[in-house]
């Protein structure tokens, strides 16, 4: 077991109010984590802190054994943790391969002159390109739609081309914010599935979600926050049926009717 | 410098800087509470001036009541300007954009409107508060004390106003967050009616009351651009940040002016702001505004395409034999001159879609533009090179300037960044203006013209326009290539989604300082020919109401269309003029009403709201032409068939 993703007494305040306390989160290589916890409870603003969108108040987010707190949110990416957001954010505008396409940035081995000249290297690096983003559209199952405009797509399939961005830049980890919200039950069955084969491409998985039949699905191991702070951990049936974690969600009391 | 010397010139240039103070008050009320960018700002304070003049000189009432109304009519222009204008573009597509162009074509239109309602020459009003005290040296002129006094009291009614009245809540309110407002049942419409009759009212009053003091013409209108350095090192939405920074500017100026001229108060003053912006992007009170220009580069509805096949040359082919054969055909010298500014305005309204592309609203073309032909023509003139020796040199010179002002305007590419240009592009020709160096207000003269380079003779109009259209290509060419390679799918996600594009790893400044670099050395580029076919440059030529029509050529075309939109846009915006010939001194006022009209109502541009028609037209003309193009290769759809 290596740990891939660690945060050590991660903490951050927006003024007076403690949005992430003193958190101490390790994402072991290969397994999907799920993040829960009631409405508030800092569970986003983990993943800006990890992917540098935030800045860190104290504590130290350490990567695959290197410290990148408060790196730049464009270096952290080229590390190799990739985010794909709540709000389904994809480059409205641009088709939908071609969104896939930007994702590939960093992949690129073509020099700039070479790719400004159009070398026969830099054409043939195009096409693979293509390629694989029709490969990672396929996987998703949205390929049909590669040239459609992603603000004329359906909740779900936006959804995925966000998840088809994220994993373009070819990341060791993907944070999932709320993949599966507002999702119907044959959207988020088809997320659950995405989800599994992501790690069977290599990549880790951290997933903020609060739909419990797609974390119970797809998780290995449960984290639940609640005011910024860690209230448990373990396997999914131990996390879900503790007790504190259904007064978290449910308020005092709520276990014992439970 | 003595110690009365001193304090004299603090107390000159609070009173100069109480002008900015109100003028930075009113346009940031504005911009914070409804977002609109009304740049016009300037003119009102020329128009509250004018009108004063107008009233106690011309129908002779008392000073203050000229004032008060004066005060009142330009709330009311301003109101009238939003209902008719800024109400119908503030939101929806491009919003940024448009509302940008259409306040720059609005202070055209209301400079000529002004020059026909009060006439061309400077004017003045006799001081009401005659007399001075003399305190240890220092001058105090009784009328700036007065005028002192009287913007310390408009203030605290603003500051109360704001604070305690119900609509100054309101506004508050709106500026915080305009939905959470709308749910609180605050009536959005009724605060941007209010805020902009209480923001342009104070420009007005400014113009007013400092009417005595500082003289009235039609340049007033400019002071807009500085006020926007005001607002940068303020921060935006801040009331005590406007107060302080447009005091300290009006020191900077009463300095400057005593030691050496207004024009190199300007420039320090940008040169230490562009500094301090460069380290401290929120300015000196407000936080980093939030960013209403992510997103511009998302162009819905236009046909943005980066992949391979479906490409046709045939257009740009039949474009660029057109455009070598029409000097043949054309022998009107004239008209040779009209057509050497299409090519010019073609290629540079290209370079701000290009820059848009990256979610910049590139503002400086013009002053490139400029600092290209101005390097040229040094460097022949002064420095005695010829032009193919002068060529090079003032290419990397304008590079280097571009790097330097990208570096600062890219570190913040957003409101302030945009700001930031607009005030470099109304700089730079202060700058030519100021300088012995680059001949003052009267310009260059006797730039020679381009030596015979092998077969290639010029002297002719036609043989500058090959050359202009020779540069055009090169410019048009090096963006087309940075746009097709991945450098231009990085800059379409960065303008699309800023947030979203740093997740996958761009580098949001890198990306867009190459960017701005590039889309700035084009307009140079240029320059350098055009300095040699003028032969004599003066600044105006180069001044940020030249600019903006680089931006109008972009925007008229469609944003959409990198090369097609700015060729229409540039055929449009020379020959628009050329027809209205008949209207007149008529023709200024028409063509800016035209073109706000265009922004009004065809916010994809001209090509972009007949793209279906024009598509329709295209298959039916290219059916025989087309070749066996590639397509996009769109695999069978597996799912689908469920």
């Amino acid at each position: 077991m290596t740990l891939i993703l660690e945060t050590k007494a991660l903490t951050k305040r927006f003024g007076g109010l403690v949005a992430v306390n003193s958190l101490d989160l390790q994402v072991e290589q290969g397994e999907i984590l799920g993040l829960i916890g009631p409405n508030g409870a800092g569970k986003s603003t983990v993943f800006g802190l990890i992917s540098g969108f935030l800045p860190v108040t104290s504590g130290t987010v350490v990567f695959d054994g290197h410290d990148i707190t408060n790196h730049h949110p464009y270096k952290i990416a080229r590390a190799g943790i990739a985010r794909a957001f709540q709000q389904s954010l994809t480059f409205r505008g641009m088709t939908v391969l071609d969104n896939v396409l930007v994702g590939f940035h960093k992949s690129h081995d073509a020099s700039l002159t070479a790719s400004v000249f159009r070398t026969k290297g830099a054409r043939s690096e195009e096409k693979e390109l293509v390629a694989k983003a029709i490969e990672i559209l396929e996987f998703l199952g949205i390929a049909h739609l590669a040239n459609d405009r992603p603000e004329n797509l359906p909740h779900g399939h936006q959804k995925a081309l966000g998840v088809a961005i994220a994993l373009a830049s070819e990341p060791k980890v993907l944070l999932l914010d709320e993949p599966a919200t507002g999702m119907n039950p044959s959207e988020s069955d088809m997320m659950i599935s995405h989800i599994h084969q992501v790690r069977k491409r290599g990549v880790t998985v951290v997933v903020v979600e609060h739909d419990m039949r797609v974390v119970r699905s797809v998780c290995d191991r449960l984290v639940c926050m609640n005011f910024g702070e860690k209230l448990c951990e373990g396997d999914p049936d131990y996390v879900t049926s503790h007790p504190e974690v259904c007064e978290a969600y449910l308020g005092k009391g709520a276990a014992d009717v439970a | 410098m003595t110690p009365s010397v001193f304090f004299q010139l603090i107390f000159n240039g609070i009173a100069i800087g109480l002008v900015y103070v109100f003028m930075a008050s009113g346009f940031n009320l504005i911009l914070s509470v409804t977002g609109i960018f009304f740049i016009t700002f300037g003119m009102f304070y020329a128009l509250g001036a004018y009108s004063t003049w107008w009233l106690t000189v011309q129908a002779g009432l008392p000073y203050f009541g000229s004032v008060a109304i004066s005060t009142v009519a330009t709330a009311a222009g301003g109101v009238f300007l939003y209902l008719v204008v800024m109400r119908k573009i503030r939101t929806g597509e491009q919003a940024m954009l448009r509302v940008l162009i259409a306040s720059i074509m609005l202070v055209t239109l209301l400079t000529q409107v002004v020059l026909h309602l009060f006439g061309t020459s400077p004017r003045g009003i006799t001081p009401i508060f005659k007399g001075h005290w003399k305190i240890a040296g220092v001058v105090i002129g009784l009328d700036r004390v007065a005028v002192i006094l009287i913007s310390v009291a408009i203030l605290l009614i603003l500051h109360f106003f704001l604070s305690r009245t119900r609509i100054g809540r309101g506004m508050r309110t709106v500026a915080f967050n305009p939905d959470v407002a709308a749910l609180l049942g605050v009536n959005s419409e009724k605060v941007f009616i209010t805020t902009i009759a209480v923001g342009l009212g104070l420009v007005g009053f400014a113009g007013g009351l400092m009417a005595p003091i500082l003289g009235i013409d039609i340049t007033m209108g400019s002071a807009g651009f500085m006020v926007l350095l005001v607002i940068i090192l303020g921060g935006v939405g801040s009331m005590i940040g406007s107060i302080m920074s447009g005091i300290l500017l009006g020191i900077v100026l009463a300095f400057s002016q005593f030691y050496v001229s207004a024009g190199v108060g300007q420039i320090i003053f940008f040169a230490v702001v562009g500094i301090f912006f460069f380290f401290r992007p929120g300015g000196l009170f407000g936080s980093p505004p939030p960013d209403p220009i992510d997103g511009v580069g998302s162009l819905t509805g236009s046909r943005i395409k980066s992949l391979p096949g479906r490409k046709t040359v045939i257009v740009p082919l039949a474009i660029l034999v057109l455009a070598i054969i029409l000097p043949q055909v054309v022998h009107n010298s004239y008209y040779m001159h009209l057509m050497i500014l299409v090519v010019i305005f073609a290629v540079t309204g290209m370079t701000f879609t290009f820059g848009m592309r990256s979610g910049m609203i590139n503002v400086a073309a013009a002053a490139f533009w400029g600092i290209g032909a101005y390097a040229t023509g040094l460097l022949m003139v002064k420095g005695g090179l010829t032009f193919w020796q002068a060529l090079p040199l003032a290419v990397i010179i304008s590079f280097v300037l571009a790097l330097i002002l990208g570096g600062v305007i890219c570190r913040f590419a957003g409101m302030s960044g945009m700001m930031f240009g607009i005030v470099f592009s109304s700089i730079v020709p202060v700058a030519f203006g100021t300088f012995e160096l680059f001949g003052k207000q009267s310009g260059l003269t006797g730039i020679p013209g381009i030596e015979n380079l092998g077969f290639l003779h010029f002297g002719s109009k036609a043989s500058y326009y090959y050359l202009v259209l020779a540069f055009a290509i090169i410019g048009m060419i090096i963006m087309l290539a940075f746009t097709k390679a991945w450098t231009g799918r990085s800059w379409l996600g960065l303008g699309s989604s800023q947030k979203l594009a740093e997740s996958v790893g761009i580098d949001p400044f890198g990306y867009r300082v190459i960017n701005f670099a590039i889309m700035s050395v084009i307009p140079a580029l240029l320059g350098t020919a055009y300095a040699c076919y003028l032969g004599a440059i003066q600044p105006v030529t180069f001044g940020p109401f030249i600019g903006i029509n680089f931006q109008i050529v972009a925007f008229v075309g469609g944003l959409g269309y990198l090369v097609a939109g700015p060729i229409v846009g540039a055929l449009f915006m020379t020959f628009l003029p050329e027809l209205l010939r008949v209207a007149g001194s008529y023709e200024p006022i028409i063509t800016a009403c035209i073109i706000i009209l265009v922004i009004m109502f065809m916010p994809s541009g001209i090509i972009g709201s007949q793209d279906a028609r024009l598509m329709a037209a295209w298959r039916w003309v290219s059916k025989p032409l087309r070749r066996a193009g590639t397509p996009v290769p769109v695999p069978v759809d597996r799912e689908g068939a469920k």
